[in-house]
């Protein structure tokens, strides 16, 4: 499954394991109710998570039943009840999001997937309409975020912090939108650092890849300083990046203990205290960063 | 006023020790030393206050004065009182949200006549929007340009806790150790061993 925001799921306890998957179906099959199954490509960890947020941070109790799932009808799932709002919410910001990041792909990919995604484009292009018109709002967040990215990465910027800040600018507006007072300044600063966690973790998954194709990585000079260094270069570089990681998830759990939360606390303790160190530790291990090493 | 119970987040029948525990544990949580500096300061000290309060009633009118009263220590506000100086008014942009103000009023200041402050200021400001290795940086230099000065030391120390991720340490508890579960299952575990090997070791089973 995709997304780096997930729980880890030893340490989560039963029940809140079956409402996590709750949250993960429902968002699923309001997708396909809504948009239909090629929006169900969307469906990721990171939007269970805006959606666990947002229905955590509301202040209604969402209802869940058993219901099959079309893609596997022999087990039964718990679903969130129609016509949740913030579910609903969860799945417009997905079209939009995946719409957006479609058209990113179409920038950078070559020939053939080129003419894949020309094949495809006309569908999400009805979607995103669809979407575009019931939230005008988060079309606006995620469309200037996106122009906003594409500039800052043209300029080919050495900051993380000015790389990471467009698309943690429009998680922090996707997470609070709709709050006042201290919710929203708690929900925006928690939006804008795992905006900002994501992109790096991202940015760090993709970096060696990132180097064979020459696309742009606000870390390929610094990881080539590090090279120079020698034999222990990637370890220390690795090192630096924990530290850089470390530090944005602290200060996010600093927000979310000041939150007021209805729902789900434990869940989203648990993502946020040992799920983002366990993708952290994923992203850190594979076996490229070892042939990288060796390459050199 | 919300219940005092639930603000400690103990149950109505809780023993003092308990009650004493959990504001405790939540006092330590919204300290403001995991907070200085930074734009949740506000908030911490509401929720302070809040917990101080629920507390101070819970033992009033449980009439365990003598109890000593527990360990509160008083979130008496750290305003820094600092001299006059040509910053005042771009620490006022940057307390009241205006971060972009603070950054061009900062940026308009010459290369050669910035001083500690302005690298702390500038810092300060990067922090609050979330730009936390720009942050980290300003500190590092308003602290080497004017290593006596408190202020600067304890925002650059927030940081550089939190990089060895020092709030998600001290604040989750895990209970490891050996429970009553794990001695059981590790004697019967044990007697299936023996038993295989044909001796026993627990002869009832």
């Amino acid at each position: 499954m995709f997304g780096y925001v997930k729980a880890y799921k030893p340490e989560l306890k039963l029940k809140d394991y079956e409402l996590y998957k709750g949250v993960y179906c429902s968002v699923c099959k309001q997708l396909g109710r809504k948009y239909g199954p090629l929006a169900q490509l969307s469906l990721s960890y990171d939007i269970t998570f805006l959606a666990l947020i947002r229905l955590s941070a509301s202040s209604g109790c969402p209802h869940f039943k058993a219901s099959r799932c079309f893609y596997n009808p022999l087990k039964k799932c718990n679903c969130c009840e129609k016509n949740n709002e913030e579910i609903d919410y969860s799945v417009d910001c997905a079209v939009i999001m995946l719409y957006y990041k479609l058209i990113d792909n179409i920038k950078d990919s070559g020939f053939i997937k080129r003419i894949a995604f020309y094949f495809v484009y006309p569908f999400y292009s009805l979607l995103h309409r669809k979407a575009k018109t019931s939230r005008p709002q988060i079309e606006y967040v995620v469309k200037s975020a996106m122009e906003e990215q594409a500039e800052v990465e043209n300029r080919r910027t050495q900051s993380i912090d000015e790389a990471a800040h467009p698309s943690s600018k429009a998680l922090s507006a996707l997470l609070s939108n709709g709050y006042e007072g201290d919710k929203k300044l708690l929900l925006e600063r928690l939006g804008y650092l795992i905006g900002r966690w994501i992109y790096i973790i991202d940015a760090a998954d993709d970096l060696l890849e990132d180097i064979k194709k020459g696309n742009y990585n606000p870390y390929i000079s610094l990881l080539d300083e590090y090279n120079k260094r020698g034999f222990s270069g990637i370890s220390e570089f690795k090192d630096y990046l924990t530290g850089v990681l470390n530090l944005t998830v602290d200060e996010c759990l600093k927000a979310f203990e000041l939150l007021e939360l209805e729902h789900f606390r434990d869940i989203l303790t648990n993502i946020l205290y040992m799920g983002l160190e366990n993708t952290r530790l994923k992203v850190f291990s594979e076996e490229r960063w070892l042939k990288h090493e060796k390459s050199i | 006023m919300r219940n005092p119970y639930e603000v400690l987040g103990v149950s109505e029948n809780a023993s003092d020790e308990e009650i004493r525990r959990a504001y405790r544990e939540l006092a330590r949580k919204y300290s403001s030393d995991n907070f200085s500096g930074g734009p949740l300061t506000d908030i911490s000290h509401k929720k302070m206050k809040e917990i101080d309060e629920a507390y101070d009633y819970i033992i009033l009118n449980r009439g365990s004065r003598s109890g000593g009263g527990g360990s509160r220590q008083g979130s008496s506000n750290n305003q820094y009182t600092s001299s006059f100086s040509d910053y005042s008014d771009i620490r006022e942009k940057i307390k009241s949200g205006r971060y972009d103000d603070a950054h061009t009023l900062l940026d308009g200041i010459p290369k050669q006549s910035r001083t500690a402050e302005w690298y702390y200021l500038k810092g300060s400001a990067q922090y609050r929007q979330g730009w936390l290795e720009e942050a980290a940086k300003n500190f590092n230099t308003a602290c080497s340009m004017d290593p006596g000065n408190e202020e600067y030391r304890a925002a650059l120390n927030n940081i550089n806790n939190s990089r060895s991720g020092g709030y998600r340490t001290t604040s989750q508890q895990t209970n490891k150790g050996c429970s009553g579960c794990d001695i059981c299952s590790g004697l019967i575990c044990a007697d299936c061993c023996c038993e295989c090997l044909g001796g026993d070791l627990i002869p009832c089973c």
